[in-house]
């Protein structure tokens, strides 16, 4: 319908597209595309950010040899995996239950309830981190203190420090810093679920528990899968958090991919070896989010 | 039964706002108290004063002024450039035919789908080299860029529901092509607008990595940037720390409980959307 009513190329409009596209598809260009080429160039050398251009070593496939069986990689990689199962289903679960209550019961001060939910996702990350370093440590933090007042001494521990529960401390940080974003949309797409169902089951006895897993999830799968897929990419991208609260440690217990990639580029200057954990961690985004919307399809 | 059904989604509710707001207010009940009179009495103790000498020190030692410009200049700038060049894109993508389209087509897609991750290393030395690094330039030049794609593809989904009837009429007018992007889509598709200032303003305000990768000077440093250099200096100092974010963080809450609506609208649009 649309296709019909355009223009033909060259019928009035001369170069007017080519001026409303081409200064933002330029930026675009040199800052978004010709990097991609050039990781991928670099990851095949042994460049350290350095020596003259012209005197780059090419090295074939030895960067990527180091990545695969150095420990750094697999450990970073166990915990990215860790981070997506935690991040695709306990915030989902939290944020579907709260915007489910939100919106189909008869509570008053429904905004001020989204308003509240929603509030750490307007925080930056170092403002978050500084919040849970103060939760977590070990002298003066509020977990600890509040576990020795109810008698559960043993428990105490320092808990970023301790290798058994950095990492889940780093999850539970997580968990709370992702599940109001879902809320918020999972709220406007349970408002959008027709109403008249609802008042069907109600009046063929049904009760809401009952509802919800008939009624308001499969409205919502579409969105459901959104979700879950931003999630999943997140969770293989997740950066700040761990550079602001542990550094990877303690030893490599809390080491993910894209703080691999970034002491390796940034800190250690081993820049081919940097762009070669690049393009394996872009390969893994791009696979892992291929692979889910297959499955979506498929279901 | 109704009644109690009501009172139990009061209770989870009521649970799960204290859960969300606790680090917040626990930060806040810190910045007024003393390292000493921590460890002494305890974090769960009632402090017998205030300290609110804090919140000065931290203002005097953080050059946090100089911060929240560089984010403010950041920040306007990046959503300024998205705007702009988006809009373009989009209404000439909706609009028009031209050569070349498919090849914008197909570089807005990959923009959609990379990860920032597969640039920036070599973008970092591509910065270095044209003499950028130093100045604010490589983080808004970068957000604009990253940010086009996504920022097309939330636009074209509006632009295209504009009846083709009112922008045709426009041009047999003689209204030259700028005038009906102006006057006549740019109002239509305000709400994507302001959702996208939104999205792009608090992505490039609170964004960390590339401005940690990018700006290496302490006078172009943002605010999530500073605070971070300044918990380095103060690490075990945490009511320094404590009301240093809280300085930096009411300024947002503000912002946020005045356009919290078009806030949570803009941000659910752009999920829903994109």
């Amino acid at each position: 319908m649309l296709k019909t009513k355009l223009r033909k190329k060259g019928t009035g409009f001369g170069v007017i597209p080519y001026v409303f596209v081409f200064p933002g598809m330029l930026l675009f260009f040199l800052i978004a595309v010709v990097p991609i080429f050039q990781t991928i160039v670099l990851s095949f050398t042994d460049w350290n950010g350095v020596t003259a251009l012209d005197k780059i070593n090419f090295i074939g496939i030895d960067n990527y040899k180091t990545i695969i069986s150095g420990q750094e990689f697999m450990a970073a990689l166990k915990n990215n995996i860790i981070w997506a199962v935690v991040s695709v289903t306990i915030p989902i679960a939290i944020g579907l239950i709260q915007a489910s209550v939100i919106v189909n019961s008869n509570v008053k001060f429904k905004n001020l309830f989204q308003l509240l939910l929603f509030l750490p996702q307007i925080l930056s990350s170092m403002i978050m981190s500084i919040m849970w370093l103060a939760i977590y440590d070990p002298a003066s933090g509020v977990l600890n203190a509040v576990l020795e007042v109810i008698g559960l001494d043993s428990l105490v521990r320092p808990w970023l420090g301790d290798k058994d529960t950095a990492i889940y401390a780093l999850l539970v940080m997580s968990i709370w810093m992702a599940y109001g974003f879902n809320t918020i949309i999972y709220c406007t797409a349970i408002r959008a679920v027709d109403q008249t169902m609802y008042e069907a089951a109600t009046l063929d006895g049904a009760n809401s528990l009952q509802a919800f897993f008939r009624i308001t999830i499969p409205s919502i799968s579409k969105t459901t899968t959104t979700l879950l897929l931003l999630s999943l990419i997140g969770a293989f991208k997740v950066f700040d958090v761990v550079y602001q609260m542990t550094k990877g440690g303690p030893g490599y217990y809390t080491y993910v991919i894209s703080y691999y990639l970034y002491q390796t580029a940034f800190t250690s200057n081993k820049i081919g070896l940097g762009c070669a954990i690049a393009v394996l961690l872009s390969i893994l985004v791009f696979v892992v989010s291929r692979v889910f919307l297959r499955l979506r399809k498929e279901d | 039964m109704k009644k109690a059904k009501t009172a139990g989604a009061y209770v989870f509710l009521i649970i799960s706002c204290f859960f969300t707001i606790f680090p917040m207010l626990f930060m806040l009940t810190l910045s007024l108290r003393t390292k000493v009179d921590i460890i002494k009495e305890g974090v769960l103790s009632i402090p017998e004063k205030l300290h609110f000498e804090n919140y000065i020190k931290a203002w005097e030692t953080g050059h946090f002024s100089t911060y929240f410009s560089n984010s403010i200049i950041i920040s306007v700038i990046s959503v300024v450039g998205v705007l702009i060049f988006a809009t373009l894109i989009a209404y000439a993508m909706t609009y028009y035919n031209f050569r070349g389209k498919g090849l914008v087509n197909a570089l807005i897609l990959i923009g959609l789908i990379i990860p920032f991750e597969i640039v920036i290393i070599p973008l970092f030395y591509n910065m270095k080299a044209v003499g950028l690094l130093g100045t604010r330039a490589p983080v808004y030049l970068t957000h604009i860029a990253l940010n086009i794609p996504f920022s097309v593809f939330l636009l074209k989904g509006f632009i295209k529901d504009i009846p083709t009837a009112l922008v045709e009429s426009a041009r047999i007018d003689g209204a030259p092509e700028l005038t009906v992007l102006r006057k006549i889509v740019v109002p239509i598709i305000k709400p994507a607008l302001v959702s996208v200032i939104i999205l792009i303003f608090m992505w490039t305000w609170n964004d960390f990595m590339l401005s940690n990768i990018m700006l290496g000077e302490d006078n172009i440093r943002t605010l999530p940037l500073g605070l971070s250099f300044f918990k380095g200096k103060f690490t075990r100092d945490i009511p320094l720390t404590s009301a240093a974010s809280t300085i930096i963080m009411t300024p947002v809450l503000l912002v946020y409980l005045a356009f919290q609506k078009y806030m949570i609208k803009g941000l659910s649009m752009g999920a829903v959307k994109g």
